[in-house]
């Protein structure tokens, strides 16, 4: 694989249905009230893609995402599982591990879908955004009803199931103020593995909370209670930001690109066999700077065929240049590695730029916090 | 503080950085690059070359094979440099931690051709079938 320019290919988001039973407010997918549906067959020819491709990784995870997998009924995905497995048999020679996982609101979730989840082998994500008096402003029904309660029974029956999953928490202006709710509240609930996702200025979501001055200074504040409140719990509570700075620092290992800004290590395609690379929220939008982001089907192109229009070449162009400002400008360079293009398209027009309000929330700010926190530990500073 | 399957790194490195702090201070805080060429702070590699440095000195106080096994008990890293960490030939995010997939994840499996009891895997001599994340 080293001869091939980029790559290699480790996931694979997949689109079974734009729709969401849920209308939350800082969803940037523009089109969640579409029913439509991912034809099971169509995976044939996805993962056939995928494995003729040059960019195939030896691991790859196949990931059901943009729009709520659940709405889908439990039939599709052992369809799918049988139609993976005769995908590898049609190519022998290709090493690959290929792994299902979803990210879902959970609401639906009962007995006879972590069965489903089970017998297929379905690694389980949830979206659950801390306490019910925070999830519910923003993670509603289409007639404006809350969602915790139903949410929390999802994840009682993959508790009582055994069926280990993450959380992932969207933080919003309000969150800021309640670090320690929202600590206790995961930890009360068996929940200690958890990614905090800054409510972003993207696609549909056209403002975010977070846009408004003076919110960085809280931000740090939160995070630095939360590494308190995560230092007094013996480490309990698994903060993917603070883990991921930290495994940098224990590794001492700094990132050259992200995989949202590498072409072909990650391919995204929507219901209709729409492919598009780089990170998955720009698969479903349109711009007017770049048009939408599609860059060809799987039923009519091969991945590789793609990267040799117009419309490939000047977005790797621009999103080169851009990693490049950023590693010549921003010493935050080696915990980031550049960035991802929606954000910086979202924020900047482009993707030839640098600093975004993301990379300040997801980047920067969780940075000096942990190395602030572990060089007092270490008696550095 | 103890550390079991369910601590985080932090809670590992916390555990780590709390074993002999004054003789780290004492030889691993060389005054950063950036300080001594007249900036009032140091650059984030220099801190992290720093603290990097510090936790390699807190480990050579453990016996040896403690920290090794702590880490796997605790399911962090294959070895120093490896679990969420991604390799150098790519230097990217490893286990595309934004989206949900990953190291978040403990248990599961995937398809793999021809690993006896591990799915469906291709045939690759040492291929892992199941990894545990």
């Amino acid at each position: 694989m080293s001869s091939v320019p980029f790559g290699p290919l480790s996931l694979l988001v997949v689109q079974p249905t734009p729709f969401c039973n849920l209308d939350c407010d800082y969803c940037y997918l523009p089109d969640r009230g579409n029913r439509g549906r991912l034809g099971p067959e169509l995976l044939d020819p996805i993962l056939d893609r995928v494995l003729e491709s040059p960019y195939a990784g030896p691991e790859l995870t196949l990931l059901w995402h943009a729009g709520e997998p659940l709405a889908m009924p439990r039939a599709f995905y052992d369809e799918a599982t049988r139609r993976i497995e005769a995908a590898l048999a049609r190519h022998p020679d290709v090493p690959i591990t290929i792994t299902q996982s979803l990210q879902t609101n959970a609401t639906v979730i009962d007995q006879a879908w972590c069965e489903c989840l089970q017998r297929n082998r379905i690694q389980v994500g949830v979206s659950l955004d801390g306490p019910a008096f925070l999830h519910d402003r923003h993670r509603r029904t289409r007639t404006g009803l809350g969602s915790h309660a139903a949410a929390m029974r999802g994840i009682g029956w993959l508790q009582r199931h055994d069926i280990p999953f993450h959380v992932i928490a969207v933080l919003t202006e309000e969150s800021l103020d309640h670090p320690d709710e929202i600590v206790s509240f995961f930890l009360e609930n068996g929940i200690t593995e958890v990614g905090f996702n800054m409510e972003e200025t993207e696609g549909a979501n056209r403002v975010s909370s977070l846009d408004r001055p003076g919110l960085e200074g809280r931000y740090r504040a939160f995070l630095e209670r939360v590494w308190q409140l995560n230092v007094a719990t013996g480490g309990r509570f698994q903060l993917r930001e603070f883990d991921l700075i930290c495994s940098l620092a224990y590794a001492d290992v700094r990132l050259e690109r992200t995989d949202m800004n590498n072409p072909f290590v990650i391919l995204n395609v929507d219901h209709r066999g729409n492919f598009s690379t780089f990170d998955p929220e720009m698969l479903a939008v349109k711009t007017e700077e770049y048009g939408d982001f599609v860059l060809g089907n799987v039923l009519e192109n091969s991945l590789e065929s793609v990267v040799h229009t117009e419309k490939f070449q000047r977005m790797q162009r621009d999103m080169a240049a851009g990693v490049e400002r950023c590693r010549r400008e921003c010493d935050y360079f080696g915990v980031c590695g550049g960035g991802a293009g929606s954000n910086k398209y979202w924020e900047h027009r482009t993707f030839d730029c640098t600093e975004t309000q993301a990379c300040r929330y997801r980047i920067k700010l969780v940075t000096d916090v942990v190395l602030q926190e572990m060089e007092r530990s270490l008696k550095l500073a | 503080m103890s550390i079991t399957s369910r601590t985080s790194l932090l809670g590992f490195l916390l555990a780590l950085s709390a074993l002999g702090a004054p003789s780290a201070q004492a030889t691993s805080s060389p005054l950063p690059a950036t300080l001594a060429s007249g900036q009032s702070q140091p650059s984030i590699e220099a801190r992290l070359s720093r603290i990097t440095a510090a936790l390699r000195e807190q480990e050579g106080q453990r016996q040896p094979g403690d920290q090794e096994s702590m880490l796997i008990s605790a399911g962090f890293v294959n070895g120093r440099g490896g679990g969420w960490v991604n390799t150098p030939h790519y230097g990217g995010f490893s286990n595309h931690p934004y989206y949900g997939t990953g190291h978040f994840v403990n248990g599961g499996g995937g398809f793999v051709n021809a690993r006896p009891g591990g799915g469906f895997v291709n045939a690759r001599p040492g291929a892992v079938g199941f990894r545990n994340w």
